[in-house]
C-alpha cells in the first residue's frame, strides 16, 4: 500500500529540478514588466491616431488600440500595477492570515471557535462580491482594490496556516521549545512558524493567482484600477467594443492575464515540489 | 450556521455603519443642500440610534422587507426576485454543464494513466483555472456570435415572451461560467479516483470476478464523490450568488448585474439587500451539502459523531 502511495523516485536528485517552469514563467513576466518600465518601445499613452487599430506587426507586435496606442507597451505598463496591487493584496492576506491562523492553530480553544467563525463568515461572500462590497465603502483606487482583494485572501491563508498549525504544535520541539521556558510568541514565531512555512507559501502562490484576476475582473467593472493607469482588465473592456473588427485587441489583454495567473499556479507547485524533494 | 449567519448580518449591517462620513451625504454628492440630506437620513433611518436602526433592519429583513433601493425607487426585494428569473437559470444550466462535462472527463483521464497524460493534464487543467471567464466569455462571443454566427447576440431574456431566445441568451454565458469550473472539478474527480482505484476493496471487488466497468462505477466513483460534492456545492453557491463579471460581459439582467449598478451608484439600502441575500444562499447551499454527505455516504452522520467509519 504505501509504496503506491509515496512519490516515485524517477526524477534524479539534482539541483536543476528544484527550478521549474512556474520560476521560469514568473521570472520572464517581472523581467518584461521591468523591460517596460524601464525601456518601453513605445510610451503606454502615446496616442498615434493614423495608426489606430492596427493588426500585430513587427513595429506594435500585439497590434495598436482605438487610438493608435502600442497595446504592447501598455501591457507591460498594466503588468506593474497589476503586479503591485497582487503583491499588495497578497501581503495583506498572508500578514493578517497567518496571524489568525498562527493565534486560532497554535492556542486552539474558544480563541479558535471565535476566530475561524469570523473567518466562515467572510467566506459566506464570494470572493469578488467582498471586493464590490469594500470598494463600495471605500471607494475605486490603487490602494482600495488591493486592500478589498486583501481582505478576500485572508480567511483561506487563516484556514491554511491554521491546520498547518494544528500539525505543527503537537511536535516535540514545541514541547522542547516550551520546557526550556520559551514564551508563547516566541514558540509561534521561531519554532513552529518555520517549520510549517511551506503550506503558507504555496496558499500565497494561488493567492497571488486569485488577486490578479480579481484586479482584472475588477478593473473591467470598471471598479478597480482607475484611468490614467492603465490595466489589463480595462483594456479587455475597451477591447470588447472593437472585438468584431480588431480580434487582437480583446485576444493580447486575456492571454496575458492567463500567463500571469498561470505563472504564480505553476509557481505554487514547484514550491510545493522543492520542499517534497528536500524532505526525500 | 445559525452562527456564521448571524456574524454575516452584523458584519453586512456594521461595514455600512462604520465607513467614515455620512451615506446619506456620499449617495447625493456634496452638492446636496441640507433638506434632501435630511429627508434622506430619515429614509435611511441613519438619523436614528445605532441599535435601534440595527434592530428594525433585521427585523424587516426577517419579514423580506429590505427598505427602498435609491436610484430604483422600489422594494430592494422585488428588484432580488425580478433579477432571479435570469439568474437562477444561468446557474442551473452552469452547473449541468460542468457535472455532465467534468465527470466523465474525470474518469477518463483518471483511467488513461500514463506520464504523457498525467503531465500534460495537470499543466492543462491549470493553465484552463488561469484562464479568466470574461475573457473566455468574450472569445466565445468573437467565435460564436460574430464569426460563425450560431448563437445571435444581444438576445434578451423574457420567458413568457420568448422562451427558445432567452435559453439561446443563456448559452454561452452559461458556457464561460462552466470553462474555469470545469479545470478545477477535473481535477478533483481524476485524483479521488486515482486514490480510490488503490485500495484494496477495489482489488477485493475485481478479484471477486466484478467487471472493470462496475467497480470503477458503482464502488469507486461513489466513494470519490464526496470532496466532489463540496466543490461542486462551492462552485454552485458562487454561480448562483451573482456570476457578477460574466452578466456584466453579456449585459444579463441578473443579481450579478443588479449588484455591480448598485456599487456603482453606490445605493446602500439595495447593496445590504444583496449582500444579504447572496449570504443567505450561499450558507443554505452549504447546509444542502452537508445533508447530501449521507445520501452520497451513509456512513456520515451529521455533526462530527463519524469518527468511527
Amino acid at each position: 500500500m504505501h509504496d503506491a502511495v509515496l512519490p516515485k523516485q524517477t526524477v534524479p536528485r539534482t539541483r536543476r529540478s528544484l527550478v521549474g517552469p512556474g520560476w521560469w514563467l514568473t521570472g520572464a513576466l517581472l523581467v518584461i514588466t521591468l523591460w517596460g518600465w524601464l525601456a518601453p518601445p513605445y510610451l503606454p499613452n502615446e496616442m498615434n491616431v493614423p495608426v489606430r487599430l492596427r493588426p500585430p506587426s513587427w513595429a506594435h507586435p500585439a497590434g495598436t488600440d482605438e487610438f493608435g496606442r502600442d497595446i504592447f507597451s501598455r501591457l507591460m505598463a498594466g503588468g506593474r500595477v497589476s503586479l503591485t496591487v497582487g503583491a499588495g493584496a497578497t501581503t495583506f492576506s498572508v500578514v493578517t492570515g497567518a496571524l489568525i491562523g498562527m493565534l486560532a492553530g497554535y492556542f486552539g480553544g474558544w480563541i479558535d471557535d471565535a476566530l475561524m467563525r469570523l473567518m466562515d463568515a467572510v467566506l459566506a461572500l464570494p470572493g469578488i462580491v467582498i471586493a464590490l462590497l469594500i470598494v463600495a465603502v471605500w471607494g475605486v483606487g490603487l490602494v482600495n482594490t488591493a486592500l478589498a482583494l486583501g481582505v478576500m485572501g485572508t480567511p483561506v491563508i487563516a484556514r491554511v496556516t491554521r491546520s498547518a498549525f494544528l500539525v505543527g504544535r503537537e511536535m516535540e520541539y514545541v514541547l522542547a521549545a516550551r520546557a526550556l521556558g520559551a514564551s508563547s510568541m516566541r514558540t509561534i514565531f521561531r519554532h513552529v512558524l518555520p517549520n510549517q512555512i511551506t503550506p503558507i507559501l504555496v496558499a500565497a502562490s494561488i493567492n497571488l493567482a486569485a488577486a490578479i484576476l480579481g484586479e482584472a475582473g475588477l478593473s473591467y467593472l470598471g471598479l478597480g484600477t482607475q484611468p490614467p493607469d492603465p490595466s489589463w482588465g480595462r483594456m479587455l473592456q475597451e477591447a470588447q467594443r472593437y472585438v468584431g473588427i480588431a480580434w487582437w485587441y480583446a485576444v493580447a489583454p486575456g492571454l496575458t492575464i492567463t500567463l500571469a495567473v498561470f505563472a504564480f499556479y505553476l509557481l505554487a507547485n514547484d514550491i510545493q515540489r522543492a520542499v517534497v524533494h528536500r524532505q526525500r | 450556521m445559525i452562527i456564521t449567519m448571524l456574524l454575516v448580518v452584523v458584519m453586512i449591517f456594521f461595514t455600512f455603519r462604520v465607513i467614515p462620513g455620512d451615506p446619506a451625504l456620499i449617495a447625493l454628492g456634496i452638492e446636496a443642500d441640507e433638506s434632501q440630506l435630511a429627508a434622506l437620513r430619515s429614509q435611511l433611518g441613519t438619523d436614528r440610534p445605532i441599535a435601534e436602526q440595527f434592530a428594525s433592519w433585521l427585523l424587516g429583513a426577517l419579514q423580506g422587507d429590505l427598505g427602498i433601493s435609491l436610484r430604483f425607487k422600489q422594494p430592494v426585494t422585488k428588484l432580488i426576485v425580478d433579477r432571479l428569473t435570469v439568474s437562477i437559470p444561468l446557474a442551473l444550466l452552469s452547473i449541468t454543464l460542468v457535472i455532465a462535462v467534468s465527470i466523465p472527463l474525470g474518469v477518463l483521464l483518471a483511467l488513461a494513466r500514463n506520464r504523457f497524460v498525467e503531465l500534460s493534464f495537470s499543466y492543462l487543467s491549470q493553465l484552463g483555472m488561469a484562464i479568466p471567464s470574461f475573457w473566455a466569455a468574450l472569445l466565445l462571443m468573437l467565435l460564436f456570435g460574430l464569426a460563425l454566427r450560431w448563437i445571435p447576440l444581444g438576445e434578451t431574456v423574457n420567458w413568457q415572451r420568448d422562451a427558445a431566445a432567452s435559453l439561446r441568451a443563456l448559452v454561452l454565458p452559461a458556457v464561460a461560467i462552466a470553462l474555469p469550473a470545469i479545470a478545477i472539478v477535473v481535477r478533483y474527480v481524476r485524483g479521488g479516483l486515482v486514490d480510490q482505484l488503490r485500495q484494496n476493496y477495489v482489488r477485493t471487488a475485481l478479484s471477486k470476478g466484478l467487471s472493470f466497468h462496475r467497480v470503477v462505477y458503482r464502488h469507486a466513483l461513489r466513494n470519490a464523490l464526496m470532496p466532489i460534492t463540496t466543490v461542486l456545492g462551492v462552485i454552485f453557491a458562487d454561480i448562483v450568488a451573482g456570476t457578477v463579471i460574466i452578466e456584466t460581459v453579456f449585459a444579463l439582467p441578473g443579481i450579478g448585474l443588479l449588484l455591480v449598478n448598485a456599487v456603482s451608484y453606490r445605493d446602500f439600502p439595495l447593496i445590504q439587500g444583496l449582500a444579504l441575500y447572496i449570504a443567505a444562499v450561499v450558507v443554505a447551499l452549504n447546509l444542502v451539502v452537508d445533508l447530501l454527505y449521507r445520501v452520497v455516504d451513509p456512513r456520515v452522520r451529521l455533526g462530527r459523531s463519524a469518527q468511527d467509519a
